[in-house]
């Protein structure tokens, strides 16, 4: 009887002792970096410029698809499940957000939760309906226009709110988060001038686009985007919308008509042809289109392409 | 520093002013010279108001910065309330809404005043309704509405996150993970009919029962994606449907494994092992089994072209008179070849449970053309021509529409 409990009480302790050793390896296993998932490219590139190596980011929209329309995958709800940290853009661009959360059913990332962070906050957003709203207008925001990352004045605000996140999540990389701010910042500070410089000569200047995705882009550059080969927001374009356009291009001399690489050409080059304006695509987000793989390129590439299109490089 | 300056300008124009008589002195190019000097020193006071302006303004602008710096956050400027904001938000807290209604005119040898049969029928508005119950769980309903049929509720569950080992489980009315077709809405289909197999096994709207299940994915082998799913069912099918029979009191329990893998940022495989173990009739429990395999390809070719190709396999396990193993499948393409088209076709056969035709086997080809007019509004025209089991052939129009209200949401592939 006593061998018995004797063996009983061995057990008990080497159980206890893997059991420590499990709490142990589960403690040294929390300096593994951040998980964070981010909607989109351009969300987890500000988020890998800030984060570096502490954080283990990926994203959900692949950049040459159009970000209202993905379904996302299997693979993308198990990588929200595993997230510390989900940064999406809020409103209503992501409208498969919701079932991703639902299907990855992960508490940390859900609404208002820490592992949360909408960067929509705090940008001054553009086109708040200021009026009842229907779908008789389209495939309209509620929110307002939810393409605010394109302007790189608003990187500033997105960078931040990150930095202050990560560094919540991960007290430890504090500094390093700080460090990475500042340098991305002062890149940022030093940048936006050339940016601006470059297009300068062209300020004023309207140009066309396909889908009303560019407010903020042309509130940076100081172009005018005020009608759109949509003739509502999601509706395609009509041969009728198509005959409005090629006499408003051609009477006020539109040089450009501008659009990201995913939606369709066919109808920009049927204008741009009739008008003798250019197509320029413009990625929208950071990856989009070949060299555009991180923050900084990403602006240099449509700067260029749209200093180009609208009449090359002033000396 | 203000008063510095205005020190410095008062001395300077003393020592400038202070003394005329001196200059007066000097006769008249001293005169002159004395004008000259107080324009001098007017124009010098006027450019130190404005420097001093300046001062006083970047001071001002300073202070405010100072103030701004050390106030907590100002408001975020010009934003609207937004979804996740929760303020003044009463929609976070009112159930989602959506209607979807699916209307089909049918043209068909058929003469079987049957649900929507030569006629154009209200096939189906769905009711959709769901929100948060708290920080644990979702609660999901949808009530259809037909013109053809009663009111009926499709779907009605609680989904609870956060269980052990993170596993995920839903209870009540529900479309279990069974294969692919089966636990798709109608309105969600590539074609407007179910696929033959669905329909004879599960019932002409789908598998829905109530009952509990649970799911977690987890990475697997080779980058894939594993979802388990394992669930107990109230007993039967859904109407039509043969696989088991129409008592609830015999649970079914199934079992379901997706095995996901992403092939690139664009195309990906999807591979299903199912199983159901139910009944027939009172007597026994479990006494039918049916496994199936399912597999799907998907490639999104172009940001606005897509493929998918997709076919699933049924095998029962039974005792019956005639055939203790029936079984049936379907392969099925869908081809979006344009941003608002697609164009899709399938092929079907299933052999019907402990039925003596002829053929043992209905069998079907289908072809249909579809029209996105826009994210809320959809066309289909589908022809479809089936050689049933006892040998009658029937060809059949149907026209689809499809339209969306309110709350609407993007499905998981």
């Amino acid at each position: 009887m006593t061998t018995h409990l004797a063996q009983a009480v061995r057990a008990a302790a080497r159980l206890a002792l893997s059991m420590a050793a499990v709490l142990v390896m589960a403690g040294g296993a929390s300096a593994a970096p951040l998980r964070v998932v981010a909607t989109l490219s351009t969300f987890a590139e500000l988020v890998k410029q800030i984060g570096g190596d502490a954080v283990e980011v990926s994203y959900v929209a692949p950049p040459r698809f159009n970000p209202h329309f993905i379904e996302p995958r299997p693979s993308d709800v198990l990588k929200v499940k595993k997230a510390d940290l989900l940064v999406h853009g809020g409103l209503d661009l992501e409208a498969w957000r919701g079932p991703i959360l639902d299907a990855a059913g992960n508490p940390r990332v859900f609404p208002g939760q820490p592992g949360e962070l909408d960067l929509s906050r705090g940008i001054a957003l553009l086109e708040i309906p200021d009026q009842p709203l229907s779908r008789v207008m389209g495939d309209i925001h509620l929110y307002g226009n939810p393409h605010y990352w394109t302007n790189p004045e608003n990187a500033r605000i997105m960078a931040q709110a990150i930095c202050d996140r990560l560094c919540e999540a991960d007290p430890a990389h504090e500094p390093a988060f700080r460090r990475r701010l500042q340098a991305f910042l002062a890149r940022l500070d030093r940048k936006i001038p050339e940016w601006r410089a470059a297009v300068a000569p062209y300020r004023g200047q309207e140009v066309v686009a396909y889908h009303n995705e560019w407010p903020y882009f042309a509130q940076f550059v100081g172009l005018k985007v005020e009608q759109f080969l949509e003739p509502k927001p999601g509706i395609p374009p009509t041969p009728r919308h198509l005959e409005f356009l090629e006499q408003y291009l051609t009477t006020r001399g539109i040089r450009a008509i501008i659009q990201p690489s995913y939606q369709p050409a066919a109808s920009s080059q049927v204008l741009a042809q009739r008008t003798g304006a250019t197509v320029v695509i413009l990625a929208q987000n950071v990856g989009e289109l070949p060299g555009t793989e991180d923050y900084f390129s990403w602006v240099d590439d449509n700067i260029r392409r749209l200093v180009e299109a609208l009449g090359g490089p002033h000396d | 520093m203000r008063m510095s300056h205005r020190l410095c300008a008062g001395v300077l124009a003393v020592l400038l002013l202070g003394s005329p008589s001196a200059f007066a002195d000097a006769g008249p190019g001293a005169t002159e010279e004395l004008r000259s000097l107080r324009r001098s020193v007017e124009a010098l006071q006027k450019t130190l108001e404005a420097q001093q302006w300046l001062i006083e303004q970047q001071q001002a602008q300073l202070d405010a910065l100072q103030r701004q710096a050390a106030a907590p956050p100002a408001p975020a400027p010009r934003q609207g309330p937004t979804p996740s904001s929760g303020i003044g938000q009463i929609g976070a807290i009112l159930p989602e809404i959506g209607v979807l209604t699916d209307i089909v005119a049918t043209a068909s040898e058929n003469k079987a005043d049957t649900e929507g049969n030569n006629r154009v029928a209200v096939r189906e508005v769905e009711l959709v309704l769901g929100n948060y119950v708290d920080p644990y769980s979702r609660y999901d309903a949808t009530i259809a509405f037909s013109d053809f049929e009663a009111v009926s509720l499709e779907e009605a569950y609680l989904t609870r996150w956060g269980l052990p080992w993170e596993w995920k489980a839903r209870f009540g009315r529900f479309a279990p993970r069974v294969g692919k077709a089966p636990s798709i809405h109608r309105d969600s289909l590539d074609s407007v009919d179910e696929p033959l197999v669905v329909a004879r096994y599960f019932g002409v709207e789908g598998y829905k029962r109530a009952g509990l299940d649970l799911t977690r994915p987890f990475e697997g082998p080779w980058g894939t994606v594993l979802e388990p799913s394992v669930g107990i069912l109230e007993g039967g099918v859904g109407e039509d449907g043969t696989l088991f029979g129409s008592t609830r009191l015999r649970p079914t329990v199934y079992s379901h494994l997706k095995t996901f893998k992403e092939l690139s940022d664009a195309s990906s495989v999807e591979l299903g092992l199912t199983h159901l173990a139910g009944s027939k009739d009172d007597d026994a429990t479990w006494e039918v089994n049916a496994f199936g395999v399912d597999a799907t390809y998907l490639n999104a070719l172009t940001p606005t072209t897509k493929l998918k190709l997709q076919s699933e396999l049924y095998v029962q396990n039974r005792e019956e008179a005639f055939d203790r193993h029936p079984w049936g499948a379907y392969v099925l393409t869908d081809y979006r070849f344009a941003p608002r088209w697609s164009v899709g076709a399938r092929a079907d056969h299933v052999r019907l449970v402990d039925t003596i035709t002829a053929r043992h086997a209905d069998q079907a080809l289908s072809a249909w053309l579809t029209f996105y007019q826009s994210e809320f509004a959809r066309w289909r025209l589908q022809y479809r021509h089936m050689e049933r089991a006892s040998e009658k052939t029937e060809d059949a129009v149907f026209l689809q529409g499809t339209f969306a209200l309110g709350t609407h949401k993007h499905a998981i592939q």
